[in-house]
Protein backbone atom coordinates (compact mmCIF):
# COMPACT_ATOMS: atom_id res chain seq x y z
CA UNK A 1 0.00 0.00 0.00
CA UNK A 2 1.39 3.39 -0.97
CA UNK A 3 1.86 6.35 1.31
CA UNK A 4 -0.82 8.18 -0.68
CA UNK A 5 -3.34 5.36 -0.18
CA UNK A 6 -2.71 5.24 3.57
CA UNK A 7 -2.98 9.03 3.78
CA UNK A 8 -6.30 8.91 1.91
CA UNK A 9 -7.69 6.52 4.53
CA UNK A 10 -6.53 8.76 7.39
CA UNK A 11 -7.85 11.88 5.68
CA UNK A 12 -11.28 10.30 5.20
CA UNK A 13 -11.44 9.39 8.88
CA UNK A 14 -10.39 12.89 9.92
CA UNK A 15 -13.22 14.40 7.86
CA UNK A 16 -15.62 11.85 9.35
CA UNK A 17 -14.62 12.72 12.91
CA UNK A 18 -14.16 16.46 12.26
CA UNK A 19 -16.69 17.46 9.60
CA UNK A 20 -15.42 21.04 9.79
CA UNK A 21 -12.20 19.94 8.05
CA UNK A 22 -14.09 19.00 4.88
CA UNK A 23 -13.20 22.33 3.31
CA UNK A 24 -9.53 22.21 4.32
CA UNK A 25 -6.69 20.92 2.16
CA UNK A 26 -5.30 18.45 4.69
CA UNK A 27 -1.59 17.84 4.12
CA UNK A 28 1.04 15.54 5.60
CA UNK A 29 2.46 18.53 7.49
CA UNK A 30 -0.74 19.02 9.50
CA UNK A 31 -1.12 17.49 12.92
CA UNK A 32 -4.58 16.42 14.02
CA UNK A 33 -4.28 18.91 16.83
CA UNK A 34 -3.81 21.68 14.18
CA UNK A 35 -7.06 20.50 12.63
CA UNK A 36 -8.96 20.93 15.90
CA UNK A 37 -8.95 17.34 17.17
CA UNK A 38 -8.89 16.74 20.91
CA UNK A 39 -7.43 13.56 22.40
CA UNK A 40 -10.62 11.52 21.99
CA UNK A 41 -11.07 12.74 18.41
CA UNK A 42 -7.49 11.63 17.68
CA UNK A 43 -8.16 8.18 19.11
CA UNK A 44 -11.35 7.89 17.04
CA UNK A 45 -9.40 8.70 13.84
CA UNK A 46 -6.50 6.39 14.62
CA UNK A 47 -8.74 3.45 15.62
CA UNK A 48 -11.06 3.81 12.64
CA UNK A 49 -8.10 4.13 10.23
CA UNK A 50 -6.48 1.00 11.65
CA UNK A 51 -9.75 -0.88 11.27
CA UNK A 52 -9.99 0.28 7.66
CA UNK A 53 -6.38 -0.77 6.99
CA UNK A 54 -6.76 -4.10 8.83
CA UNK A 55 -3.91 -3.46 11.28
CA UNK A 56 -3.45 -3.01 15.01
CA UNK A 57 -0.58 -0.76 15.99
CA UNK A 58 0.61 -0.72 19.62
CA UNK A 59 -0.27 2.53 21.38
CA UNK A 60 3.36 3.33 22.17
CA UNK A 61 4.24 3.51 18.46
CA UNK A 62 1.34 5.89 17.86
CA UNK A 63 2.10 8.37 20.59
CA UNK A 64 5.37 9.18 18.81
CA UNK A 65 3.49 10.29 15.68
CA UNK A 66 3.41 14.08 15.93
CA UNK A 67 2.08 14.97 12.50
CA UNK A 68 0.18 13.11 9.79
CA UNK A 69 3.42 12.35 7.92
CA UNK A 70 4.76 10.36 10.87
CA UNK A 71 1.36 8.68 11.43
CA UNK A 72 1.38 7.52 7.80
CA UNK A 73 4.95 6.27 8.30
CA UNK A 74 3.98 4.28 11.42
CA UNK A 75 1.03 2.67 9.61
CA UNK A 76 3.15 1.99 6.52
CA UNK A 77 5.94 0.31 8.45
CA UNK A 78 3.36 -1.75 10.35
CA UNK A 79 1.71 -2.80 7.08
CA UNK A 80 5.03 -3.87 5.54
CA UNK A 81 6.27 -5.81 8.56
CA UNK A 82 2.91 -7.48 9.19
CA UNK A 83 1.98 -8.11 5.56
CA UNK B 1 -43.79 25.76 58.12
CA UNK B 2 -40.84 27.71 56.89
CA UNK B 3 -41.08 30.96 54.94
CA UNK B 4 -42.28 30.74 51.36
CA UNK B 5 -39.40 30.52 48.86
CA UNK B 6 -40.78 33.38 46.76
CA UNK B 7 -41.15 33.51 43.00
CA UNK B 8 -38.39 32.61 40.56
CA UNK B 9 -38.52 34.26 37.14
CA UNK B 10 -38.56 32.36 33.86
CA UNK B 11 -36.66 34.61 31.45
CA UNK B 12 -36.45 32.30 28.45
CA UNK B 13 -38.05 29.14 27.13
CA UNK B 14 -36.95 27.14 24.11
CA UNK B 15 -38.32 23.94 22.60
CA UNK B 16 -37.35 21.48 19.92
CA UNK B 17 -40.25 19.15 19.12
CA UNK B 18 -41.70 17.59 15.98
CA UNK B 19 -44.50 20.20 16.25
CA UNK B 20 -42.22 23.23 16.15
CA UNK B 21 -38.74 24.39 17.07
CA UNK B 22 -39.59 27.81 18.47
CA UNK B 23 -42.04 28.99 21.11
CA UNK B 24 -44.33 30.88 18.72
CA UNK B 25 -44.72 27.87 16.46
CA UNK B 26 -45.12 25.59 19.47
CA UNK B 27 -47.86 27.81 20.95
CA UNK B 28 -49.71 27.91 17.62
CA UNK B 29 -49.49 24.11 17.23
CA UNK B 30 -50.78 23.53 20.77
CA UNK B 31 -53.71 25.90 20.42
CA UNK B 32 -54.59 24.37 17.05
CA UNK B 33 -54.46 20.92 18.66
CA UNK B 34 -52.01 19.62 16.09
CA UNK B 35 -50.60 16.16 16.87
CA UNK B 36 -47.15 15.00 15.79
CA UNK B 37 -47.97 11.33 16.37
CA UNK B 38 -47.40 8.97 13.44
CA UNK B 39 -46.89 5.24 13.11
CA UNK B 40 -43.19 4.59 13.53
CA UNK B 41 -42.83 2.28 10.53
CA UNK B 42 -44.66 0.27 7.91
CA UNK B 43 -44.93 -3.10 9.62
CA UNK B 44 -48.08 -4.13 11.46
CA UNK B 45 -46.40 -4.12 14.88
CA UNK B 46 -44.86 -0.65 14.56
CA UNK B 47 -45.47 1.51 17.62
CA UNK B 48 -46.86 5.04 17.23
CA UNK B 49 -44.42 7.83 18.06
CA UNK B 50 -44.05 11.60 17.77
CA UNK B 51 -40.46 11.40 16.57
CA UNK B 52 -37.83 14.03 15.82
CA UNK B 53 -37.31 12.35 12.45
CA UNK B 54 -34.89 14.17 10.27
CA UNK B 55 -33.51 16.34 13.08
CA UNK B 56 -30.15 17.54 11.83
CA UNK B 57 -27.96 19.74 13.99
CA UNK B 58 -26.23 21.46 11.07
CA UNK B 59 -29.58 22.27 9.42
CA UNK B 60 -30.92 23.54 12.77
CA UNK B 61 -27.88 25.82 13.02
CA UNK B 62 -28.57 27.20 9.54
CA UNK B 63 -32.15 28.02 10.48
CA UNK B 64 -31.47 29.44 13.94
CA UNK B 65 -28.06 31.06 13.51
CA UNK B 66 -28.24 32.80 10.14
CA UNK B 67 -25.15 34.84 9.41
CA UNK B 68 -23.45 33.58 12.57
CA UNK B 69 -21.02 31.16 11.02
CA UNK B 70 -18.63 31.03 14.00
CA UNK B 71 -21.39 30.07 16.48
CA UNK B 72 -22.84 27.55 14.06
CA UNK B 73 -19.39 26.01 13.53
CA UNK B 74 -18.85 25.82 17.29
CA UNK B 75 -22.20 24.09 17.75
CA UNK B 76 -21.30 21.55 15.08
CA UNK B 77 -17.83 20.98 16.51
CA UNK B 78 -18.87 20.66 20.17
CA UNK B 79 -22.05 18.61 19.77
CA UNK B 80 -22.18 17.41 16.18
CA UNK B 81 -20.92 13.90 16.92
CA UNK B 82 -22.64 13.41 20.26
CA UNK B 83 -25.70 11.20 20.69
CA UNK B 84 -29.19 12.61 20.03
CA UNK B 85 -29.81 13.76 23.63
CA UNK B 86 -26.70 15.96 23.73
CA UNK B 87 -27.26 17.24 20.18
CA UNK B 88 -30.83 18.34 20.91
CA UNK B 89 -29.86 19.75 24.31
CA UNK B 90 -27.10 21.83 22.73
CA UNK B 91 -29.59 23.41 20.31
CA UNK B 92 -32.28 24.33 22.86
CA UNK B 93 -29.67 25.50 25.38
CA UNK B 94 -28.09 27.83 22.85
CA UNK B 95 -31.54 29.13 21.84
CA UNK B 96 -32.53 29.77 25.47
CA UNK B 97 -29.41 31.66 26.57
CA UNK B 98 -29.57 33.78 23.43
CA UNK B 99 -33.29 34.51 23.90
CA UNK B 100 -32.54 35.41 27.54
CA UNK B 101 -29.88 37.81 26.24
CA UNK B 102 -27.31 36.59 28.73
CA UNK B 103 -23.76 37.84 28.32
CA UNK B 104 -20.69 35.63 28.43
CA UNK B 105 -19.84 37.16 31.78
CA UNK B 106 -23.26 36.39 33.27
CA UNK B 107 -23.03 32.80 32.03
CA UNK B 108 -19.49 32.29 33.33
CA UNK B 109 -20.24 33.73 36.75
CA UNK B 110 -23.51 33.15 38.58
CA UNK B 111 -25.20 30.64 36.25
CA UNK B 112 -25.72 26.94 37.03
CA UNK B 113 -26.77 24.13 34.69
CA UNK B 114 -29.18 21.29 35.39
CA UNK B 115 -29.76 18.62 32.75
CA UNK B 116 -33.00 16.65 33.16
CA UNK B 117 -32.93 12.89 32.77
CA UNK B 118 -30.77 9.84 33.12
CA UNK B 119 -30.10 6.88 30.83
CA UNK B 120 -30.71 9.34 28.03
CA UNK B 121 -28.82 7.79 25.10
CA UNK B 122 -30.33 4.30 25.13
CA UNK B 123 -30.63 3.94 21.34
CA UNK B 124 -27.02 5.06 20.91
CA UNK B 125 -25.93 2.52 23.52
CA UNK B 126 -27.86 -0.33 21.92
CA UNK B 127 -26.60 0.50 18.42
CA UNK B 128 -23.01 0.63 19.67
CA UNK B 129 -23.29 -2.72 21.46
CA UNK B 130 -24.78 -4.39 18.36
CA UNK B 131 -22.14 -2.74 16.14
CA UNK B 132 -19.38 -3.92 18.46
CA UNK B 133 -20.67 -7.46 18.19
CA UNK B 134 -20.41 -7.31 14.37
CA UNK B 135 -17.15 -5.33 14.07
CA UNK B 136 -15.25 -4.91 17.37
CA UNK B 137 -12.44 -2.96 15.66
CA UNK B 138 -14.77 -0.10 14.82
CA UNK B 139 -15.65 0.79 18.41
CA UNK B 140 -14.88 4.46 18.84
CA UNK B 141 -12.91 5.64 21.84
CA UNK B 142 -15.37 8.51 22.07
CA UNK B 143 -18.11 6.08 23.12
CA UNK B 144 -16.47 6.32 26.56
CA UNK B 145 -17.94 9.81 26.60
CA UNK B 146 -21.00 9.65 24.35
CA UNK B 147 -22.79 6.94 26.36
CA UNK B 148 -22.81 9.12 29.48
CA UNK B 149 -25.56 11.56 30.49
CA UNK B 150 -22.85 14.01 31.51
CA UNK B 151 -21.81 14.33 27.88
CA UNK B 152 -24.82 16.65 27.69
CA UNK B 153 -23.57 18.60 30.71
CA UNK B 154 -20.16 18.99 29.07
CA UNK B 155 -21.49 19.91 25.63
CA UNK B 156 -23.96 22.49 26.96
CA UNK B 157 -21.49 24.06 29.36
CA UNK B 158 -18.84 24.35 26.64
CA UNK B 159 -21.30 25.92 24.21
CA UNK B 160 -22.85 28.35 26.67
CA UNK B 161 -19.76 29.05 28.77
CA UNK B 162 -21.58 28.16 32.01
CA UNK B 163 -19.02 27.59 34.78
CA UNK B 164 -21.23 27.40 37.87
CA UNK B 165 -22.63 24.16 39.28
CA UNK B 166 -23.80 21.54 36.80
CA UNK B 167 -25.51 18.17 37.06
CA UNK B 168 -27.66 15.62 35.34
CA UNK B 169 -30.72 14.97 37.50
CA UNK B 170 -32.71 11.81 36.85
CA UNK B 171 -36.26 10.86 37.79
CA UNK B 172 -37.56 8.95 34.75
CA UNK B 173 -40.74 10.61 33.41
CA UNK B 174 -40.66 13.22 36.19
CA UNK B 175 -37.09 14.32 35.39
CA UNK B 176 -38.05 17.59 33.66
CA UNK B 177 -40.22 18.70 36.55
CA UNK B 178 -37.67 17.57 39.16
CA UNK B 179 -34.97 19.55 37.36
CA UNK B 180 -37.24 22.60 37.35
CA UNK B 181 -37.84 22.17 41.09
CA UNK B 182 -34.14 21.89 41.83
CA UNK B 183 -33.42 24.91 39.64
CA UNK B 184 -36.10 26.99 41.40
CA UNK B 185 -34.66 26.00 44.78
CA UNK B 186 -31.13 26.79 43.67
CA UNK B 187 -32.15 30.30 42.67
CA UNK B 188 -34.45 30.87 45.66
CA UNK B 189 -31.69 29.80 48.05
CA UNK B 190 -29.22 32.12 46.38
CA UNK B 191 -26.89 29.28 45.39
CA UNK B 192 -26.86 30.76 41.89
CA UNK B 193 -28.32 33.89 40.31
CA UNK B 194 -29.80 31.84 37.54
CA UNK B 195 -30.03 28.28 36.27
CA UNK B 196 -30.25 26.98 32.74
CA UNK B 197 -32.48 23.88 32.90
CA UNK B 198 -32.16 21.67 29.86
CA UNK B 199 -34.16 18.56 29.04
CA UNK B 200 -32.53 16.63 26.18
CA UNK B 201 -34.61 14.48 23.87
CA UNK B 202 -34.64 11.04 25.49
CA UNK B 203 -34.06 8.01 23.31
CA UNK B 204 -35.32 4.48 23.67
CA UNK B 205 -33.81 1.53 21.88
CA UNK B 206 -36.26 -0.95 20.35
CA UNK B 207 -35.74 -3.09 23.47
CA UNK B 208 -37.02 -0.54 26.00
CA UNK B 209 -39.88 0.40 23.68
CA UNK B 210 -40.94 -3.25 23.39
CA UNK B 211 -40.59 -3.83 27.14
CA UNK B 212 -42.84 -0.83 27.77
CA UNK B 213 -45.35 -2.20 25.26
CA UNK B 214 -45.30 -5.50 27.13
CA UNK B 215 -46.18 -3.75 30.40
CA UNK B 216 -49.48 -2.92 28.71
CA UNK B 217 -48.92 0.81 29.16
CA UNK B 218 -48.50 1.71 25.47
CA UNK B 219 -51.17 2.46 22.88
CA UNK B 220 -50.69 0.26 19.82
CA UNK B 221 -53.88 -1.53 18.79
CA UNK B 222 -56.71 0.87 18.04
CA UNK B 223 -56.92 3.86 15.66
CA UNK B 224 -53.86 2.65 13.72
CA UNK B 225 -55.31 4.18 10.55
CA UNK B 226 -55.40 7.55 12.37
CA UNK B 227 -52.27 7.63 14.58
CA UNK B 228 -53.02 11.18 15.79
CA UNK B 229 -56.02 9.72 17.64
CA UNK B 230 -54.05 6.98 19.44
CA UNK B 231 -53.04 8.97 22.55
CA UNK B 232 -56.36 9.72 24.34
CA UNK B 233 -55.84 10.94 27.92
CA UNK B 234 -58.95 10.72 30.13
CA UNK B 235 -61.02 9.34 27.22
CA UNK B 236 -63.02 6.14 27.66
CA UNK B 237 -61.33 4.59 24.60
CA UNK B 238 -57.77 5.27 25.81
CA UNK B 239 -55.34 2.36 25.55
CA UNK B 240 -51.97 3.63 26.76
CA UNK B 241 -49.33 6.25 26.11
CA UNK B 242 -47.60 7.16 22.87
CA UNK B 243 -43.90 7.97 22.97
CA UNK B 244 -42.61 11.35 21.85
CA UNK B 245 -39.21 12.91 21.30
CA UNK B 246 -38.51 16.50 22.17
CA UNK B 247 -36.17 18.80 24.05
CA UNK B 248 -36.68 22.00 26.01
CA UNK B 249 -34.66 24.59 27.92
CA UNK B 250 -35.73 27.22 30.43
CA UNK B 251 -33.72 29.97 32.06
CA UNK B 252 -34.72 30.51 35.71
CA UNK B 253 -33.49 33.61 37.39
CA UNK B 254 -33.78 35.50 40.63
CA UNK B 255 -36.41 38.21 40.02
CA UNK B 256 -33.98 40.88 41.24
CA UNK B 257 -31.28 39.65 38.86
CA UNK B 258 -33.79 39.62 35.99
CA UNK B 259 -34.99 43.14 36.84
CA UNK B 260 -31.43 44.41 37.26
CA UNK B 261 -30.50 43.42 33.74
CA UNK B 262 -33.88 44.44 32.29
CA UNK B 263 -34.81 40.93 31.18
CA UNK B 264 -38.46 40.33 30.28
CA UNK B 265 -40.12 37.81 32.64
CA UNK B 266 -42.24 35.26 30.77
CA UNK B 267 -43.65 33.62 33.89
CA UNK B 268 -42.74 32.69 37.45
CA UNK B 269 -42.26 29.42 39.27
CA UNK B 270 -43.88 30.07 42.63
CA UNK B 271 -44.27 26.65 44.19
CA UNK B 272 -43.14 23.08 43.87
CA UNK B 273 -43.69 19.76 45.55
CA UNK B 274 -42.33 16.27 45.28
CA UNK B 275 -43.47 13.17 47.12
CA UNK B 276 -42.59 9.47 46.96
CA UNK B 277 -45.06 6.60 47.21
CA UNK B 278 -42.63 4.42 49.19
CA UNK B 279 -43.39 1.72 46.66
CA UNK B 280 -41.20 0.30 43.91
CA UNK B 281 -42.82 -0.31 40.57
CA UNK B 282 -44.85 1.17 37.76
CA UNK B 283 -48.23 1.69 39.44
CA UNK B 284 -49.35 5.22 40.23
CA UNK B 285 -50.72 6.27 43.61
CA UNK B 286 -53.39 8.96 44.01
CA UNK B 287 -52.34 9.79 47.57
CA UNK B 288 -48.73 10.49 46.55
CA UNK B 289 -49.90 12.57 43.59
CA UNK B 290 -52.28 14.62 45.73
CA UNK B 291 -49.56 15.10 48.35
CA UNK B 292 -47.16 16.47 45.71
CA UNK B 293 -49.81 18.87 44.36
CA UNK B 294 -50.70 20.07 47.87
CA UNK B 295 -47.02 20.60 48.69
CA UNK B 296 -46.66 22.68 45.52
CA UNK B 297 -49.66 24.81 46.48
CA UNK B 298 -48.39 25.21 50.05
CA UNK B 299 -44.94 26.44 48.97
CA UNK B 300 -46.67 28.90 46.63
CA UNK B 301 -48.88 30.10 49.49
CA UNK B 302 -51.97 29.24 47.43
CA UNK B 303 -55.28 27.43 47.90
CA UNK B 304 -56.60 24.96 45.34
CA UNK B 305 -59.19 27.60 44.34
CA UNK B 306 -56.32 29.84 43.13
CA UNK B 307 -55.38 27.44 40.34
CA UNK B 308 -56.95 28.24 36.95
CA UNK B 309 -55.41 25.47 34.91
CA UNK B 310 -53.68 22.10 35.38
CA UNK B 311 -51.34 20.59 32.82
CA UNK B 312 -51.91 16.96 33.75
CA UNK B 313 -49.33 14.21 33.49
CA UNK B 314 -52.18 12.57 31.49
CA UNK B 315 -50.35 9.94 29.49
CA UNK B 316 -53.39 8.11 28.15
CA UNK B 317 -52.56 5.06 30.24
CA UNK B 318 -55.71 3.29 31.45
CA UNK B 319 -54.76 3.11 35.13
CA UNK B 320 -52.57 6.24 35.13
CA UNK B 321 -55.36 8.59 34.02
CA UNK B 322 -57.90 7.06 36.42
CA UNK B 323 -55.42 7.60 39.25
CA UNK B 324 -54.63 11.18 38.26
CA UNK B 325 -58.35 11.97 37.90
CA UNK B 326 -58.77 10.69 41.47
CA UNK B 327 -55.86 12.77 42.81
CA UNK B 328 -57.08 15.90 40.98
CA UNK B 329 -60.53 15.41 42.51
CA UNK B 330 -58.98 15.00 45.99
CA UNK B 331 -57.16 18.31 45.62
CA UNK B 332 -59.54 20.43 43.55
CA UNK B 333 -62.96 18.87 44.12
CA UNK B 334 -65.32 19.39 41.22
CA UNK B 335 -64.90 23.13 40.69
CA UNK B 336 -66.07 23.80 37.13
CA UNK B 337 -63.98 26.93 36.56
CA UNK B 338 -60.79 24.82 36.59
CA UNK B 339 -59.44 23.51 33.28
CA UNK B 340 -57.32 20.38 32.89
CA UNK B 341 -55.61 19.18 29.73
CA UNK B 342 -52.76 16.94 28.66
CA UNK B 343 -50.15 17.99 26.10
CA UNK B 344 -49.14 14.39 25.36
CA UNK B 345 -51.64 13.69 22.51
CA UNK B 346 -49.84 16.47 20.62
CA UNK B 347 -46.17 15.96 21.54
CA UNK B 348 -46.27 12.32 22.60
CA UNK B 349 -44.89 11.37 26.00
CA UNK B 350 -41.36 12.80 25.87
CA UNK B 351 -40.36 10.72 28.93
CA UNK B 352 -37.62 12.49 30.90
CA UNK B 353 -38.14 15.69 28.89
CA UNK B 354 -41.94 15.69 29.29
CA UNK B 355 -42.02 17.82 32.45
CA UNK B 356 -39.94 20.63 30.97
CA UNK B 357 -41.71 20.58 27.60
CA UNK B 358 -45.03 20.73 29.45
CA UNK B 359 -43.75 23.58 31.63
CA UNK B 360 -43.00 25.42 28.38
CA UNK B 361 -46.49 24.48 27.12
CA UNK B 362 -47.97 25.84 30.36
CA UNK B 363 -46.06 29.13 30.01
CA UNK B 364 -47.25 29.33 26.39
CA UNK B 365 -50.92 28.85 27.36
CA UNK B 366 -50.79 31.28 30.29
CA UNK B 367 -49.30 33.93 28.02
CA UNK B 368 -51.86 33.23 25.30
CA UNK B 369 -54.72 33.30 27.83
CA UNK B 370 -55.94 30.13 26.18
CA UNK B 371 -55.94 26.45 27.12
CA UNK B 372 -55.12 24.06 24.31
CA UNK B 373 -57.69 21.40 23.43
CA UNK B 374 -57.84 17.79 24.55
CA UNK B 375 -58.10 16.81 20.91
CA UNK B 376 -58.96 13.15 21.44
CA UNK B 377 -61.41 13.56 24.29
CA UNK B 378 -64.52 12.13 22.67
CA UNK B 379 -66.04 10.43 25.71
CA UNK B 380 -64.65 11.72 29.02
CA UNK B 381 -64.05 8.98 31.54
CA UNK B 382 -64.03 11.31 34.57
CA UNK B 383 -65.87 14.26 36.11
CA UNK B 384 -62.62 16.29 36.25
CA UNK B 385 -63.23 19.64 34.42
CA UNK B 386 -61.30 18.79 31.27
CA UNK B 387 -60.66 21.23 28.43
CA UNK B 388 -62.78 20.46 25.40
CA UNK B 389 -61.82 19.53 21.87
CA UNK B 390 -61.19 23.11 20.79
CA UNK B 391 -58.98 25.78 22.38
CA UNK B 392 -60.70 27.91 25.00
CA UNK B 393 -59.89 31.55 25.75
CA UNK B 394 -59.91 32.13 29.53
CA UNK B 395 -58.53 34.60 32.06
CA UNK B 396 -55.55 32.46 33.11
CA UNK B 397 -53.18 33.52 35.83
CA UNK B 398 -51.96 30.50 37.80
CA UNK B 399 -51.29 26.93 36.67
CA UNK B 400 -50.08 23.64 38.07
CA UNK B 401 -48.06 21.17 36.01
CA UNK B 402 -47.85 17.51 37.05
CA UNK B 403 -45.27 14.82 36.31
CA UNK B 404 -45.30 11.31 37.70
CA UNK B 405 -42.76 8.55 37.21
CA UNK B 406 -42.04 4.88 37.74
CA UNK B 407 -40.48 4.30 41.12
CA UNK B 408 -43.33 6.11 42.87
CA UNK B 409 -42.18 9.65 42.08
CA UNK B 410 -44.75 12.48 42.04
CA UNK B 411 -43.88 16.07 41.22
CA UNK B 412 -45.83 19.30 40.70
CA UNK B 413 -44.89 22.89 40.00
CA UNK B 414 -46.91 26.08 40.23
CA UNK B 415 -46.35 28.41 37.27
CA UNK B 416 -48.01 31.82 37.08
CA UNK B 417 -47.92 35.01 35.11
CA UNK B 418 -45.94 37.78 36.84
CA UNK B 419 -47.83 40.56 38.60
CA UNK B 420 -48.55 43.42 36.22
CA UNK B 421 -45.87 46.08 36.66
CA UNK B 422 -47.08 48.95 38.88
Amino acid sequence: MTEEEIFAVIRAQIVDVLPETAGIDITLDHSMRDLGANSIDRMDVVIAAQDELGITVPGAALTRAEDLRSLVAVFRSHLSTHA
Amino acid sequence: MSALPGPVAVTAAAVLTPLAEDMDGFTAALLAGRSAVTLGGEDTGALPVAALDGFDLAAWAERHLPGEDATAARLRKVAGRAALPARTAACVALRAVRDARLTGEQLADGTALIVAGSNLALAHQAATVLGHDRAPGRLRASYALTHLDVDTVGAVSELTGIRGEGWALGGASASGTLALIQAARTVAAGWAERVLVVAPAAELSPVEAEALRRTGAMAHEHFRDEPARMCRPFDAARQGFVRGEGAAALVLEHPHAARRRGAPVLAEITGHGQRLDARRGTEPDADGQAAAMRAALATAGLEPADIDYVNAHGTGSVLGDTTEAASLTKVFGTRTSLRVNSTKPLTGHCLSAAGLIEAAATVAQLRAGTVHPNVNLEQPDTAVPLAGRTAEHLPLRTALSNSFAFGGINASVVIRLPDPRP
